[in-house]
């Protein structure tokens, strides 16, 4: 091994150890570029699809927008691990946070195929019904619990059941959170704007340093506008 | 300059000490004379802390809560379990000091009346409440509010004192970094990188946990004010508490190689908004408090000039990941006591087969004690790490890794389904235990014992989520 590649292999060694989430990062660049299709042809009412295709592009969507902001929980959930189980542990957490989704996804991709959920003004209906969603006192509730976390065993069926106990209890508040804003971005054909944003409006909530409720109604808001304005065109 | 001076802790059954008296005297005017809605009130302030009416004990119905708009925006802000605890309350300090000054000009008093502090930390007989806070009244019959019922047994008539485990703070003291990441099971200065919205448990800050923790535990007991973070701020001595460990930020920083968060998100990311003396609101962010000379203060004994700016010249040592190398399987629990000396004992039993060998050499050990939860009166506990069965625990400091505190059990429990927070989380550095039992080769590498022993006879049943070991 030269010396480039071997100064190049401990660099990695060094972010893999300081970083043990760095592939669920991976995972959710490459649910991005899977999307690319989707974001690239998207029409502002969407197109219809089938079920299984529908299914596949809810899921990627919500691995690329959903990984990114959980990044945090993924390595806590490395961190309360043993070293011989991190890897273990992580996919646990993800699995149990994506559980919830890819299930109500399901639902999502099956009601997708009727022509009524292509009218065109729908996606507006549902950023603005995701916008009066956030102004509820439960939305703020929802928020706080998806940051929740349990205590992990350390070895044996207990700690893979722990880790995807973990992964749900945080992946239930964050669909009950956010379930409105993500069937707007499908009703949309995965569109770049509702994507993007949606990933942007989700993050400024759930990464700031203080509470700002109102980055989500107004982002979903003008998210409503937008696709109203599209729809008037 | 202002200068907080130590609080007289003198029995003085004739002159009354004259700051405690204009304290006392702006406390009755900011109690009897303001409206629950003056931001300037007693109760007001105590809300800003928290506030919870089922255990309001001023609630009247003649004196009403203010808009919800108002206890939306100022009310049960404390900043716990968070790299914000220090900061938010010196910000919290200082525009009570401002509020009670201009209450005590109201009543005559001097224009340039200060905040004491109560160093318990200087003598055995500065562990006992301050005198002038266990007197109904006043020589000649004045009432005195620094007086509050509901403190712990025998805390009042100063039979009671807290313990030197209540008030250690070498261990605080003694960190370099001031915050760690929230996911780590470490513990520094002043807390986790937490956003003030999370909702995960982390661990206490060095600070935090002890002296802070422990002073509110033993000064409230089971029933008392100081005992539950929804009434903490309404017992005088609360401030003065806090006084204390706003200047142990100072001590600290003032030791050499210490440096305060630099990052912007601690120091410009989050805004507090309170009311200063004149109900005019005021935002503040960590950046104006990092220096007391300009918030206009010091502490007495502490000279004006502190050492060339600390912040900008020592880079944040780099510190190695931390290796979970052995836990508890299964959530335990902690079951009540009538005894002191009844220990319930925690073994490790991962570590027998992950094996502790990672130990050797650590030059960490920390004990990471997790998801805490308590009932009506969770208090503290002494815990000890290879205690042999049945053994006294008096018989073993050496074996005594640190003690922890529920303060905000019972306020906890009752938000359960506000909060996502389940129960509580603390670090205990074990690695002094951990040397001296490898010196005498009696460190067992494959399995540390832990024991939890209460504190207090009053104690419920506590669950424990989980007991790791860590390492670097």
């Amino acid at each position: 091994m030269t010396p480039h590649a071997s100064r190049a292999s401990q660099v990695l060694a060094r972010l893999a150890d300081q970083r043990p989430e760095w592939w669920a990062l991976v995972l959710a660049v490459a649910a991005w570029v899977a999307m690319l299709p989707h974001l690239l042809s998207a029409s502002p009412s969407g197109h219809p699809i089938s079920f299984w295709d529908g299914w596949r592009a809810w899921t990627l969507m919500v691995i690329a927008m959903t990984v990114p902001l959980i990044l945090e929980s993924v390595r806590w959930a490395a961190e309360r691990s043993l070293r011989s189980r991190q890897l273990r542990a992580m996919m646990g957490y993800l699995v149990g946070h994506l559980a919830p989704w890819v299930v109500f996804g399901a639902v999502v991709a099956w009601t997708h195929r009727a022509p009524w959920a292509h009218l065109p003004w729908l996606p507006s209906l549902a950023f603005g019904l995701a916008a009066v969603w956030a102004l509820t006192p439960l939305y703020p509730r929802l928020v706080g619990w998806s940051h929740r976390t349990l205590p992990l065993a350390p070895k044996g069926w207990a700690a893979d059941r722990d880790c995807l106990r973990f992964g749900f209890a945080q992946g239930v508040p964050c669909l009950g959170g956010c379930w409105l804003l993500m069937v707007g971005c499908t009703l949309t054909g995965h569109g770049p704007v509702a994507m993007v944003g949606g990933t942007l409006l989700s993050a400024a909530e759930r990464m700031s340093w203080q509470p700002r409720p109102w980055v989500v109604p107004l982002g979903c808001a003008a998210l409503a506008v937008w696709y109203g304005l599209a729809w008037l065109s | 300059m202002r200068v907080r001076k130590a609080v007289s802790i003198a029995r003085n059954a004739t002159t009354p000490d004259p700051t405690l008296l204009w304290y006392s005297r702006a406390i009755g005017i900011m109690r009897t004379r303001r409206k629950f809605a003056d931001p300037t009130s007693w109760r007001f302030q105590g809300a800003v802390h928290d506030y919870d009416p089922s255990t309001d004990p001023y609630k009247s119905p003649g004196d009403p809560t203010p808009a919800t708009r108002i206890q939306t925006g100022f009310w049960k802000k404390c900043q716990h379990s968070s790299w914000f605890f220090v900061p938010w309350h010196r910000m919290y300090l200082f525009f009570f000091e401002q509020i009670v000054a201009a209450a005590v000009v109201e009543a005559g008093g001097p224009k340039d009346w200060t905040l004491p502090y109560w160093d318990y930390t200087a003598s055995a007989a500065a562990r006992k409440l301050p005198w002038a806070f266990g007197q109904p009244t006043w020589p000649g019959g004045e009432t005195n509010y620094l007086y509050v019922a509901r403190r712990a047994p025998g805390i009042n008539a100063g039979t009671t004192s807290l313990s030197p485990r209540d008030v250690e703070t070498a261990t605080a003291l003694g960190k370099l970094l001031f915050s760690t990441s929230k996911t780590s099971s470490d513990v520094e200065f002043g807390g986790p990188q937490v956003q003030n919205h999370d909702g995960g448990v982390y661990p206490f800050g060095g600070v935090e946990s002890s002296p802070h923790n422990h002073v509110h535990v033993s000064v409230g007991g089971p029933q008392g004010f100081m005992y539950d973070p929804t009434l903490a701020a309404l017992d005088p001595i609360f401030w003065l508490h806090h006084a204390n460990i706003d200047r142990l930020w100072e001590v600290w920083i003032r030791e050499s190689n210490r440096l305060n968060p630099q990052q912007l998100s601690w120091l410009k990311g989050s805004k507090f908004k309170f009311y200063d003396a004149k109900r005019k609101v005021v935002t503040m962010t960590s950046s104006e408090v990092t220096d007391t000379r300009k918030l206009d203060y010091i502490y007495d004994g502490m000279s004006a000039i502190r050492r060339a700016v600390l912040e900008s010249v020592v880079a944040a040592p780099r510190v190695r990941r931390l290796s979970m190398i052995g836990a508890t399987q299964a959530p335990l629990a902690l079951e009540r006591s009538a005894l002191h000396t009844v220990i319930s004992t925690v073994a490790l039993p991962a570590a027998a087969s992950a094996g502790l060998e990672g130990v050797a050499g650590a030059s960490t050990v920390l004990l990471h004690l997790e998801n805490l939860e308590g009932k009506e009166n969770a208090g503290s506990y002494d815990v000890f790490v290879n205690l042999p069965r049945r053994a006294d625990p008096g018989d073993h400091p050496q074996l005594h890794a640190g003690r922890i505190s529920m303060f905000g059990a019972r306020a906890a429990k009752r938000r359960v389904r506000d909060h996502a927070r389940v129960g509580f989380s603390f670090v205990l550095d074990v690695t002094r235990i951990y040397q001296a039992l490898s010196a005498a080769g009696s460190w067992d590498p494959e399995h540390v014992r832990v024991s939890l022993v209460p504190v207090y006879d009053w104690s419920d049943e506590v669950k424990v989520g989980r007991i790791s070991v860590n390492t670097r």
